[in-house]
């Protein structure tokens, strides 16, 4: 019996491992928030941070949990760790995300908790607190155009940005949370 | 021919770790929907004051206290202002209420009971309105219950504006 390999199928499996091994393309996401606000399992078990970095995971991910160093406490400097230690690049100083990564921003109220923007192909920045809806506006309903000056309630501490690795696919982000 | 078998062979065992990693990622999603601590022997309670990091949980298991509770919310009053397809809770940073959970239908309760301030939604989506009776209801449970660190309590009283108190009220 002879086997013939077609040269499509041989280019279509290199392109797959290459993709496996080089990893995914970013994209920019756009506001999507009826995938998140299923009022059922998406909606509970999906953070702020599964939300920014547009990466349904189902376990509330944690920063730096994937990596095994965890945040240690809830101020910049120890959040700002964690996120890095997931492998998250830093925004570079050009103010511009390369690859066509996702800009996301964190804060945090000092003593109990962050919380994570992301920047949507709208220009406008969303946010998804806890297990609440995924929203489009602040604390007093305004829609957000930074993240700085947006109304926090009790986070106050801006920390910095993040470029992630997001997808034009909802929940299919590609930055390794947990 | 043998490098084409080769190749073949990786893309089979690529597939195969993708299919473990997928099998993995199931399991642990299937575990994190797991049933809530109480499971159907109580009332699992989650106080929604954080965003990125869990929220607490408490449990009420006494019959008599879930007795209180399906009493409360008999007295609420139906608030047809309210559209029921939306939520009640608020998609906000900080304090955004209290979520019941109840799969066992305990006390003749629904099996999901959203609270926040003055408003209560049932699983039925039916908003209801009480004055904030099952909200303070529960406010002192979570004390009783000891779920909240003194952080996170002093958070909830700020918010609810009622820092002048110091302890829960006694059991009725």
């Amino acid at each position: 019996m002879k086997i013939s390999i077609k040269p499509w199928a041989v280019a279509t499996s290199v392109a797959v491992l290459l993709m496996l091994a080089l990893g995914a393309c970013c994209s920019v996401p756009s506001f999507t928030p009826s995938f998140w606000n299923d009022a059922g399992l998406i909606q509970s078990h999906n953070n702020c941070y599964n939300y920014a970095n547009n990466h349904r995971t189902d376990t509330f991910a944690q920063p730096g949990r994937a990596a095994g160093a965890i945040y240690a406490g809830f101020s910049c400097p120890d959040v700002l760790a964690a996120a890095s230690a997931d492998g998250i690049p830093r925004l570079p100083a050009t103010g511009t995300c390369p690859d066509n990564r996702d800009k996301i921003a964190l804060v945090v109220a000092p003593g109990y908790d962050f919380h994570w923007y992301r920047l949507d192909s709208s220009g406008f920045w969303t946010h998804k607190p806890g297990g609440t809806d995924a929203t489009n506006v602040d604390n007093s309903g305004n829609p957000i155009t930074n993240p700085e000056t947006a109304n926090r309630g009790l986070y106050t501490d801006f920390c910095g940005y993040f470029c992630a690795c997001s997808d034009a696919t909802e929940g299919n982000g590609h930055e390794k949370i947990n | 021919m043998r490098r084409s078998t080769e190749a073949l062979r990786r893309i089979a065992r690529v597939a195969a770790t993708a299919g473990t990693a997928a099998a993995m990622t199931m399991a642990f999603a299937m575990d994190a929907a797991a049933e809530p601590p109480a499971g159907t022997s109580g009332l699992t309670i989650q106080v929604l004051i954080y965003s990125g990091r869990p929220d607490p949980l408490f449990v009420i298991r006494d019959p008599a206290r879930i007795a209180k509770l399906k009493q409360l919310l008999d007295q609420a009053a139906p608030e047809a202002a309210v559209d029921p397809a939306k939520s009640i809770l608020p998609s906000i940073l900080g304090y955004k209420g209290f979520l019941v959970e109840n799969p066992g239908l305990l006390g003749g309760l629904p099996r999901q009971i959203a609270v926040y301030k003055q408003r209560v939604q049932d699983g039925g989506r039916r908003v209801l309105t009480d004055g904030g009776a099952l909200e303070s209801f529960l406010v002192d449970e979570a004390v009783r219950s000891k779920a909240l660190d003194a952080r996170a309590l002093e958070l909830l009283r700020t918010v609810r504006g009622d820092q002048g108190r110091t302890g829960g009220s006694p059991p009725s």
